[in-house]
C-alpha cells in the first residue's frame, strides 16, 4: 500500500523539460513548513545523470518522477535502495500494454482490442499489471477460423 | 523406468480447489532426474539456444543467489545420483561431471569470468526443472531471475521484477489465498524444501507452452474430439518445490513438468475415476482459466467412454 | 534445516575471561548458513541458541559459536566448564531469524556486549560482497571487550561506545542522523539497548522495514498437552485426548479439514474459534487472526472450546 505523499518529510521530484510545469505545480502543492520538496529538471529522464542525486537523498524520502523514461529512473532508484512503494510516477501517458507475443509495449487510449505495432498480432489488454514494466499484459485474441 | 510409473498423479480427492497443498520434503531436494532426462535437457538447451531472451531473464541483484543455486544443485545431484553425477572441489575451483551427458563444468566459485553463462543459466542446463529465484527483499518477494523453458502459458519476461502476489493476478479468485501463501513462504526455514503439485491440461505432448507462442499451440484446443482425446490430450502436472537458500535467504522455486497422455492415464482405474470427477466438478472459472472449457464436453465424453469400457461406476 | 544431529568440538578458544569460542564440525557435510544465523544446541539443561560467527562464504564444514558465561548453572556454564575438544554435541539448525538484506547500500550495526556475535558473520560476509558497513559497539571497557582483536581488522568502520546511558543515547542519535536512502540498520543486544536504537530510528523516520531486530522466533511447542472438549458447528461434542491433535480428532470424525504440514507453518488446517480459550502454537496466524482462528494441527483448547469447521476449507 502506498502512503499518502503528505506523510513524507522529504520529497524529490525529477522532471523532464516537457513536464516541468506539472512538476512545479506538484512541488507547490506539497511544499510546507515541515516538508522539504526539491525539484530537479533534466533534459531527459533515464539518461543516467540522476544516480548521484538519487543516492544522496535522506532515508525515508519519497521520489516523484515526471516524464517519459521514468521507468529506467525508477529501476535505478530501486537498485539504490528505494522501496518501490516510495516511488511515484506522474505521466500523461495512457495505459501501456505489454505484447505477450513479442514483448513490445504499445501506449493505448482505451482498454479495447488493438493490433501490436511490432508483431501485428491482435491483442486484448488485461488486468494483469506489472509495476516493473508499468504495463498491462495483452493476450492474443483468437480467431477461430484460423488454422 | 516407464514414464507412467514415475508420473506424479495430483488428485487426492474427487474434487479440486485451490489450497495450500504444500508439504515438507525430507530430505530437502530441489530437483529430480526422471527417465526422460537426456531428451528433456536436450530440448531445454535447444530452446535456450533459439530463444534465449524468452527462456532466461535475470536482474543483477540475483547473482549471489544464482551462485548459491549452482552450488546447491550440483551438490544435490552428486549426493543423490552419484552414478550419474560427480562434484569435486579443489580449493575454490569446482568440477562438476555429468556422466549422463559426458560433460564437465569447471568453475571458480563466485568468479563470473570462470563460466560462459550466468550461474542459474548454467546449472539449469543440467536439470529438467525450470528454476526461478525469488528475492526476499525488505519490501516484498520479487521474481529476480529465471530459466523457464516449459511454462504453462505464462511469460517470464513479463513477470520479471514482479512481486509474488501480483504475479498471480490472472488466477481466478486467488487474492486472499495468495496472501496467505506469501506469508507461508516467508516462514520457510533455511535448507528446507516444500513440495506441491499443480495440474493443467496440454493439447499435444508439448512441454514448451509459453505465452509467447500461444497462437501456435493454443489453437489445438479447437481440435479435441471424443475420438482423438486419448492421444491428443495430456494431463500436465508441475511438481513445484520451494527451497530457502540459506546464505542469501532468497527462495529457489523449481518446477518439474510431467505430461501423461490420456490413453495411458485411463489404463489406471483409480486415476481415471479421480481425473473424471475432478474435471466434471471443476468450477467454471477454473476451467476457463486452465483453458479446458473449450473442449470440456469432448474430454468428458472420452472419459465416460473409457469408464464404461472398464465397467467403472461413475 | 536438519533435525537433531551430532557435531564434534574441534577447537575451543578463550576469547576473553568470560567468553569462549567453540568450533564444531562433522565428518559428513554440514549445511550452509547465512550471516546472522544461529545453531540450536541441545544441552542437558535445555535448548540454547547461539549465533554462528564464521563467514558463510568461507565456511569449511565447521560452525563457530561464541558463548559468554552468564550464570553458575545455565547452558553457558556447562559449555565453559564441561565441554572439551573431542566431545560430541547434539545440535539442530542452522536457522536464521536475522538475515542480511542484499539490497542494502550501506549497513549500520548496533551491538551491545555479547550482542556482537551475529555481526561477526555479517561483517566478513559484507566485506566479501564488497558492501560498506559500520559497527557501533557499546561495551563496558574497550580493550577487554569481546573480539577486540577481531574488530581491529575494521578500525575505520568500528565505533566504540563506553560512556553512560545518556552519552550512549546521544551517540546513537548522532550515528543515525543524516543517513542516506538505502541504509539498513541491524540491532542486537540487551532489550533496553535494542529499544533505544529502534526508538531513535522511529524518531528519525527510518522506514521500519529497514530496521532489523531478531525477528519472529518459532512458537514454543506446547509442553504437557492436556485433553480438551470441542463443540463443532454448534452440534457435535468431541474430546481431544492429550496425545492427539484437534486436527487428528476432526479428521477421524470425518470433518473435511484440509492440512499439509502438520507443523503450524502452512496455515491449511485453520478453523474458526467461536468460544473458549486457545493456546496458539503456530508461526502462521497474525495476532489479529488469533482472535477468532486457530490452526488445528498444533494449537489446543483449554478446558472447553467451540469451533466452526466450514464445509470446504480452502484458504
Ligand atoms: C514462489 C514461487 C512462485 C511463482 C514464481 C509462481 C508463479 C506462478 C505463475 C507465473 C502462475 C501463472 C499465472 C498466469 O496465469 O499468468 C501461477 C499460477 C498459480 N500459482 Fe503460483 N507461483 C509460485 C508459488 C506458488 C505457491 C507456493 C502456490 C500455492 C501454495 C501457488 C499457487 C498458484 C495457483 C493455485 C496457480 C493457478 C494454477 C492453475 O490453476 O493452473 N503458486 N503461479
Ligand atoms: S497443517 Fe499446516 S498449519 Fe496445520
Ligand atoms: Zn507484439
Amino acid at each position: 500500500m502506498k502512503k499518502a505523499l503528505k506523510t513524507y518529510r522529504h520529497v524529490l521530484i525529477i522532471s523532464d523539460h516537457v513536464h516541468r510545469e506539472r512538476a512545479k505545480c506538484k512541488q507547490r502543492e506539497l511544499q510546507n513548513r515541515d516538508r522539504f520538496v526539491q525539484l530537479k529538471v533534466i533534459s531527459q529522464l533515464g539518461d543516467g545523470t540522476v544516480e548521484a542525486l538519487l543516492s544522496e537523498q535522506p532515508i525515508g524520502s519519497a521520489l516523484i518522477l515526471c516524464g517519459e523514461g521514468a521507468l529506467e529512473t525508477e529501476r535505478v532508484a530501486v537498485s539504490l535502495g528505494y522501496a518501490r512503494n516510495d516511488i511515484y510516477i506522474e505521466t500523461q501517458q495512457q495505459m501501456r500494454a505489454f505484447c505477450s507475443q513479442c514483448h513490445h509495449i504499445t501506449s493505448l487510449v482505451t482498454h479495447e482490442r488493438f493490433v501490436c505495432e511490432n508483431c501485428r498480432n491482435q491483442l486484448e489488454p488485461s488486468e494483469h499489471y506489472s509495476s516493473y514494466h508499468r504495463a498491462h499484459l495483452a493476450y492474443p485474441v483468437f480467431i477461430e477460423s484460423d488454422d | 523406468m516407464s514414464s507412467k510409473v514415475e508420473f506424479p498423479f495430483p488428485f487426492t480427492s474427487d474434487h479440486y480447489e485451490y489450497t495450500n497443498n504444500s508439504s515438507p520434503l525430507i530430505p530437502a531436494r530441489t530437483v529430480t532426474v526422471s527417465s526422460n532426462y537426456v531428451e528433456e535437457v536436450r530440448l531445454k538447451r535447444k530452446l535456450l539456444e533459439e530463444n534465449h531472451e524468452r527462456c532466461y531473464r535475470s536482474l543483477p541483484i540475483s547473482l549471489e543467489s544464482q551462485w548459491e543455486t549452482l552450488l546447491l544443485v550440483f551438490r544435490e545431484l552428486a549426493t543423490y545420483e552419484p552414478e550419474h553425477f560427480s562434484f569435486k572441489r579443489r580449493g575454490n575451483t569446482y568440477v562438476f561431471t555429468n556422466h549422463l551427458l559426458q560433460e564437465e563444468e569447471t568453475f571458480v566459485y563466485r568468479d563470473h569470468s570462470s563460466i560462459d553463462f550466468e550461474p542459474l543459466d548454467l546449472v539449469g542446463r543440467h536439470v529438467q526443472e525450470d528454476l526461478i529465484v525469488m528475492g526476499d527483499r525488505h519490501d516484498g518477494l520479487f521474481l529476480e531471475a529465471g530459466q523457464l523453458c516449459f511454462p504453462s502459458n505464462w511469460s517470464l519476461t513479463f513477470v520479471l521484477g514482479m512481486e509474488f502476489k501480483t504475479i498471480h493476478t490472472p488466477v481466478p479468485a486467488i487474492a486472499e489465498f495468495i496472501e496467505k501463501v506469501e506469508r507461508f513462504i516467508t516462514r520457510i526455514r533455511p535448507n528446507t524444501a516444500w513440495e506441491r503439485k499443480n495440474w493443467s491440461i496440454t493439447i499435444s505432448h508439448k512441454l514448451d507452452t509459453p505465452l509467447e507462442t500461444y497462437s501456435d499451440w493454443g489453437k489445438l484446443r479447437y481440435h479435441v474430439t471424443k475420438e482423438n482425446a486419448g492421444e491428443l490430450v495430456n494431463l500436465r502436472v508441475e511438481v513445484q518445490r520451494l527451497f530457502r537458500l540459506p546464505v542469501t535467504n532468497d527462495i529457489l522455486f523449481s518446477i518439474h513438468t510431467y505430461l501423461l497422455p490420456l490413453n495411458e492415464l485411463v489404463a489406471n482405474d483409480d486415476w481415471l475415476k479421480k481425473f473424471y470427477t475432478n474435471v466434471k466438478t471443476l468450477p467454471q472459472e477454473l476451467a476457463d482459466y486452465k483453458g479446458i472449457s473449450l473442449y470440456k464436453p469432448e474430454l468428458l465424453g472420452f472419459l465416460e467412454k473409457a469408464l464404461k469400457r472398464r465397467k467403472i461406476e461413475r | 534445516m536438519k533435525d537433531r544431529y551430532q557435531v564434534k568440538v574441534e577447537q575451543i578458544k578463550q576469547v576473553t575471561p568470560q567468553i569462549k569460542a567453540f568450533t564444531l564440525s562433522s565428518e559428513t557435510a554440514v549445511d550452509p548458513f547465512g550471516a546472522g544465523a544461529h545453531l540450536t544446541l541441545h544441552l542437558p539443561m535445555g535448548d540454547r541458541q547461539y549465533s554462528l560467527i564464521n563467514n558463510p562464504l568461507e565456511m569449511t564444514n565447521d560452525y563457530q559459536i561464541a558463548v559468554k558465561k552468564v550464570s553458575a548453572n545455565g547452558g553457558s556454564h556447562y559449555l565453559h566448564e564441561h565441554l572439551e575438544v573431542g566431545d560430541s554435541v547434539l545440535v539442530s539448525g542452522p536457522d536464521n531469524y536475522f538475515p542480511v538484506h542484499l539490497e542494502a547500500q550501506h549497513v549500520i550495526f548496533f551491538a551491545a556486549g555479547i550482542g556482537i556475535t551475529p555481526f561477526l558473520s555479517m561483517m566478513p560476509y559484507l566485506s566479501t560482497l564488497g558492501k560498506t558497513f559500520e559497527l557501533h559497539y557499546a561495551v563496558k571497557n574497550v580493550e577487554s571487550c569481546p573480539f577486540y582483536e577481531e574488530l581491529l581488522k575494521y578500525t575505520e568502520q568500528v565505533f566504540f561506545y563506553s560512556g553512560s546511558r545518556e552519552e550512549k543515547k546521544k551517540q546513537v542519535r548522532e550515528a543515525l542522523e543524516n543517513r542516506k536512502i538505502g541504509t539498513h540498520v541491524y540491532v542486537c543486544g540487551p532489550e533496553t539497548f535494542m529499544e533505544m536504537v529502534v526508538d531513535t530510528t522511529r524518531e528519525l523516520r527510518f522506514p521500519s522495514r529497514v530496521v532489523h531486530e531478531e525477528r519472529f522466533r518459532p512458537a514454543a511447542k506446547i509442553r504437557n498437552p492436556k485433553p480438551f472438549r470441542v463443540t463443532v458447528n454448534g452440534g457435535d461434542e468431541l474430546l481431544v485426548k492429550e496425545n492427539e491433535s484437534l486436527l487428528e480428532r476432526l479428521l477421524d470424525e470425518g470433518y473435511p479439514v484440509s492440512y499439509a504440514c502438520r507443523m503450524g507453518i502452512c496455515g491449511s488446517c485453520e478453523v474458526t474459534v467461536c468460544g473458549g480459550e486457545v493456546i496458539h502454537s503456530d508461526t502462521f496466524l497474525t495476532e489479529k487472526e488469533k482472535e477468532n482462528k486457530m490452526l488445528s494441527c498444533v494449537s489446543r483448547g483449554v478446558g472447553e472450546i467451540a469451533i466452526n469447521v466450514v464445509e470446504t476449507n480452502s484458504m
